[in-house]
């Protein structure tokens, strides 16, 4: 009552006037609050959407860079390579070898066929680079075990691999995805990490599929692959990424429990690829 | 014949705490939903504000008033008043804002009768 009889210069009680401030202040304080709050929320979003771009962009930079690399390194096989045995060929199979004697005849024909028969295999091992026979006719596993007794058939490394649960074989396209996912990690771990064997398992979790790669090197981890991942540097693991997103994978990489392996995981819905 | 004069105080105060409640859950729904968009773009953020203003501005003299004597309450009756003009101020910057910004359910859908 006091309060009520308080009056300020104005005329007005005191807890109406005082009350009213409060009550207006309190308002204005929250709009200001849940304004900034907001901005700071849509800054915090597009900042995160940048930093998306640019993975995407560099991904698909890297994909871009790998596919010019690889029609370069076509382009040099066939002008280099195939380009020179065919040009010899046709030397030795001029207009001038009517008028030679029988037996010289003969000798550049053979001659022909030998170039000839190198060509074809030469263009064939470049076919096979480009897509392998055993992947495309009698799947994944097969493709990897061939590609496995290449490696260990060097006798520097040990490679092998066990597929528990592949009865079943994934979509063509899927195989060919994962199986230049395990080639370049393969080719990542003859070139860097000095190991003595390497052992890929596959496995079948409920409804995720699973491809384990162990070896005993200089490996990778999580942490390292995506400061590799984000920097300009490590063409290879940006593609394996951008192949794997395709797929809707994830790739984990880590050290084993046991302090002695790396370990490199795979992972893909299974309703995705079968 | 008196009763029907005085200000109902307690009750016109309880409703404005209620619908303040309100605008506060409106705001809280705003904090917690993401959205793309500023939330001043929208034009149910100025009726809301507006309302909050209003209501804010009015509780401590409806809560008062009925305490004061008649003469002196009338004289104290230009608060509401002005709330009563910000709050329509605001109203106005809601309704100019594009239709486009406002919900799809409150923007009437032109439909062919032909």
């Amino acid at each position: 009552m006091f309060l009520l009889q308080a009056n300020t210069q104005n005329g007005i009680p005191t807890v109406i006037f005082f009350g009213t401030i409060g009550m207006l202040t309190l308002a204005v304080g929250l709009i200001v609050f849940i304004i900034f709050h907001q901005r700071k929320v849509i800054r915090y979003q597009g900042t995160l959407q940048r930093m998306e771009q640019d993975q995407q962009r560099m991904l698909l930079n890297a994909s871009i860079r790998l596919q010019e690399e690889e029609r370069q390194r076509l382009a040099a096989d066939l002008h280099d390579d195939a380009g020179p045995l065919l040009a010899t060929a046709r030397l030795y199979l001029n207009e001038n070898l009517v008028n030679m004697d029988k037996a010289s005849q003969l000798q550049s024909i053979y001659n022909a066929k030998q170039i000839i028969d190198d060509t074809i295999q030469l263009i064939r091992n470049i076919s096979h680079s480009l897509m392998p026979p055993t992947l495309k006719n009698f799947g994944l596993e097969s493709a990897v075990n061939d590609l496995f007794q290449k490696i260990s058939g060097s006798g520097s490394l040990n490679a092998s691999c066990r597929f528990h649960d592949y009865k079943e074989r994934l979509k063509t396209e899927d195989e060919l995805i994962l199986f230049r996912v395990l080639q370049e990690l393969i080719n990542n771990i003859l070139k860097h990490s000095n190991a003595s064997f390497i052992h890929v398992t596959q496995n079948i979790n409920g409804d995720r599929f699973f491809l384990r790669l162990h070896h005993d090197g200089r490996g990778l981890t999580q942490a390292d692959f995506e400061k590799l991942n984000k920097s300009p540097v490590g063409l290879g693991l940006k593609n394996i990424q951008s192949r794997l997103k395709l797929l809707s994978g994830n790739i984990y990489f880590e050290k084993d429990v046991s302090q002695t392996y790396y370990k490199v995981t795979i992972e893909l819905s299974k309703e995705e690829v079968l | 014949m008196d009763r029907l004069n005085i200000f109902d105080s307690l009750p016109a105060s309880l409703e404005s705490l209620i619908i303040i409640v309100f605008c506060l859950f409106y705001f809280y729904e705003q904090i917690s939903i993401p959205t793309v968009s500023i939330i001043y773009s929208n034009s149910t953020f100025w009726v809301i504000i507006g309302i909050l203003f209003y209501l804010s501005g009015t509780l401590f003299s409806y809560l008062y008033v009925a305490s004061l004597p008649k003469i002196e309450s009338f004289k104290h009756w230009y608060i509401p008043n002005l709330f009563n003009i910000l709050i329509k101020i605001l109203f106005t910057i809601a309704f100019s804002l594009n239709k486009d910004d406002l919900p799809e359910k409150l923007t009437m859908k032109r439909q062919s009768y032909i």
